[in-house]
């Protein structure tokens, strides 16, 4: 859920919650405001009608004076004079319909008779007056209800502003290709903080990038005399007259070297290309280049009897490197090669603006987007995944994009220029 | 034949040395740029084998001296992997070969044969070993006299071990030499030595000795009689 949405999601609760109780109290206090408005009035009435008793001679012309309705009856036994007041309903003659009421009754003495006096009072207007105020309050809250949100939604995404500007420069950073893009100073103390942090954290990751990449290519280069050495020792030792298992052991030595020196190798031409080393730039011929190069492992394939298929649409002539268009398309047939199966195939179509390469091959047992991780191994046969890392970051230092898919054993490695 | 071997890590200098022996070589050792230079000037070798990257100086500048020169040694020159520049400036100045580092010292020994049978029979030459007999520039090969067909794998392979002749290969070269590099391509060990097995096959077809023989654990031996 988003900030924004997040905080106007609370407050409208909140806002809503407190609205409807007070709203409810409100009406409840109006309410009783105005039932003790009728009943001060019904007693008033009464007051009014027990001075004029005294004046009549009959309680039963009382009536005649009542403007509002009035129920005058002999009772045989006195009640204690008490006044009884409670809602009722009456049959208004005029519209036919039943009315709400407010009633006070009470008894009285005239001569030697006691009578009972019920007195009414129409609530049709108080109530009316209720429902009108009731209301007026709720459309007064549901527009402030909507300008509390409007204003909220406003002065929140003001108040936020400069904390999604750090959001979308920290979301703009790339490792690789840093451009120092500072933060715009914000008046809020806790986004200027943050701001501080990330920038410090932010130099450092880069300060580090730097070094460790500084430091790859260094070892790269130079752990490559002590290799050779180990290397070229380790040939003249199979010149003695060894017994099997002494080339055994000598052979497994001069093999781990060489891998070895092939994986600081390529390290050590991955830390060149993202130290930007190779800035010479040539029209390359894709087609004749996937040609040399198929063409050199021609007899590999036909020894494991892969079949090989060209197709090309177009002649596209890609600006980049020689060498690591070289190595760029060298590394996508031995790779395509390498992981093939007996019987398999390769197929390679070259448009103006794609190069698609298919083979056979095992399911790859990794995720596909691990493929092009460093070292990460795609099948158990001595290879490290570096191969395509390398693939990756030639693509991807030219811009290009890179796509694998890997569906019911077949390999598909799609790269747009 | 008289070698120079410009190449300041010792270990190194001392490994190239000690293969090239059996060779009969003469070998000369200089381990800075000064040395080298007087070395040149004052006398003259049929190949000089240069580390671009020395303490005192440029291998490249060497290069330029011993053809400013007019010296006629043939010129393999050593350089790293990531200078590819110094690659291309090393063969304008005049250098014959290049060899990477780290390089097998059975690549460089098969890379000095070869400069050295150019230099000395420009064109028109052929290895002969007992009764085989290869023609590197025309990609044939001959046994008693009668031609075998080889793929050109298959010929490269043979090419390399009879410039290796009784020398023991790691398969890791084999397949380097049939692919340009070295260091991973143990998945092609099987065709490497379904290869060398069809090699074998049509040596011996032609009534040929067999002259390979498996190392096991490391490579081949190419028998030199």
């Amino acid at each position: 859920m988003k900030l924004l949405t997040k905080t106007t999601l609370y407050f409208v609760t909140a806002s809503l919650l407190v609205f409807f109780v007070g709203g409810i109290g409100l009406y409840k206090i109006m309410q009783n405001l105005v039932e003790h408005e009728v009943d001060a009035d019904l007693y008033s009435r009464i007051h009014y009608l027990f001075d004029n008793i005294q004046q009549l001679d009959s309680l039963e012309n009382v009536a005649f004076i009542a403007t509002e309705p009035i129920d005058i009856e002999r009772v045989s036994k006195p009640s204690p004079t008490t006044f009884r007041l409670r809602d009722t309903i009456l049959y208004n003659r005029n519209i036919k319909a039943y009315m709400p009421y407010r009633q006070l009754s009470t008894t009285v003495k005239s001569g030697k008779n006691f009578y009972r006096i019920r007195i009414y009072k129409s609530l049709i207007t108080s109530n009316y007056l209720i429902e009108k105020i009731a209301l007026i309050i709720t459309f007064m809250l549901i527009l402030f209800l909507i300008l509390a949100y409007v204003l909220n939604r406003h002065i929140f995404g003001k108040v936020w502003a400069d904390f999604f500007d750090t959001l979308h420069i920290m979301q703009e950073f790339r490792l690789d290709n840093p451009r120092k893009e500072s933060f715009h100073p914000s008046e809020i103390i806790e986004f200027n903080q943050l701001n501080e942090e990330l920038t410090r954290m932010t130099d450092k990751i880069i300060q580090d990038y730097e070094a460790v990449k500084e430091f790859t290519g260094n070892l790269s280069h130079e752990v490559q005399t002590p290799l050779s050495v180990i290397k070229n020792k380790t040939e003249l030792l199979f010149q003695e007259s060894l017994n099997k298992k002494q080339y055994m052991l000598a052979g497994s030595i001069y093999s781990a070297t060489n891998r070895l020196s092939g994986i600081i190798r390529s390290l050590g031409l991955i830390a060149r290309i993202d130290k930007n080393q190779f800035i010479n730039k040539t029209a390359i011929d894709v087609k004749t280049l996937i040609l040399a190069h198929t063409e050199n492992f021609e007899s590999l394939m036909s020894s494991r009897n892969i079949g090989l298929e060209t197709h090309f649409d177009g002649e596209p002539r890609v600006v980049m490197d020689k060498d690591l268009a070289d190595i760029l398309i060298s590394n996508l047939i031995k790779n395509a090669v390498r992981h093939n199966i007996e019987n398999g195939f390769i197929r390679v179509v070259l448009s103006q603006n794609e190069l698609v390469i298919e083979n056979s091959g095992d399911d790859p047992q990794v995720p596909t987007g691990e493929l092009f991780e460093q070292f990460s191994r795609a099948s158990d046969k001595g290879f490290m995944g570096i191969g395509l890392a390398i693939v990756k970051k030639i693509v991807e230092h030219y811009n290009m994009h890179i796509r694998y898919e890997y569906h019911e054993g077949i390999h598909k490695i799609k790269i747009r220029f | 034949m008289k070698l120079l071997i410009v190449e300041d890590d010792r270990e190194i200098q001392e490994s190239i040395l000690a293969y090239l022996a059996p060779e009969g070589y003469l070998c000369e050792q200089t381990f800075d740029f000064g040395s080298a230079s007087d070395k040149i000037q004052s006398f003259d070798y049929d190949c000089l084998l240069i580390d671009i990257n020395l303490p005192d100086g440029s291998g490249l500048d060497l290069i330029k001296q011993a053809r400013r020169l007019k010296k006629s040694s043939g010129i393999i020159v050593i350089t790293a992997r990531d200078a590819i520049n110094d690659r291309v400036k090393a063969l304008e100045f005049g250098a014959d070969d290049y060899l990477v580092k780290p390089f097998n010292l059975a690549e460089l020994n098969a890379r000095i044969k070869s400069l050295i049978r150019r230099m000395q029979f420009q064109g028109s030459n052929s290895i002969i070993l007992g009764d085989l007999q290869v023609f590197p520039d025309s990609f044939q090969v001959t046994i008693k006299g009668q031609p075998v067909e080889l793929t050109k794998k298959e010929f490269e392979l043979l090419l390399f071990f009879v410039s290796n002749a009784g020398r023991v290969i790691a398969k890791e070269s084999l397949a380097g030499q049939l692919w340009g590099d070295d260091s991973d391509f143990s998945y092609s060990f099987d065709f490497v030595y379904a290869q060398i097995k069809n090699l074998r096959k049509k040596l011996r077809e032609k009534g040929a000795t067999d002259y390979i023989k498996t190392i096991y654990g490391v490579g081949y031996k190419f028998e030199k009689d």
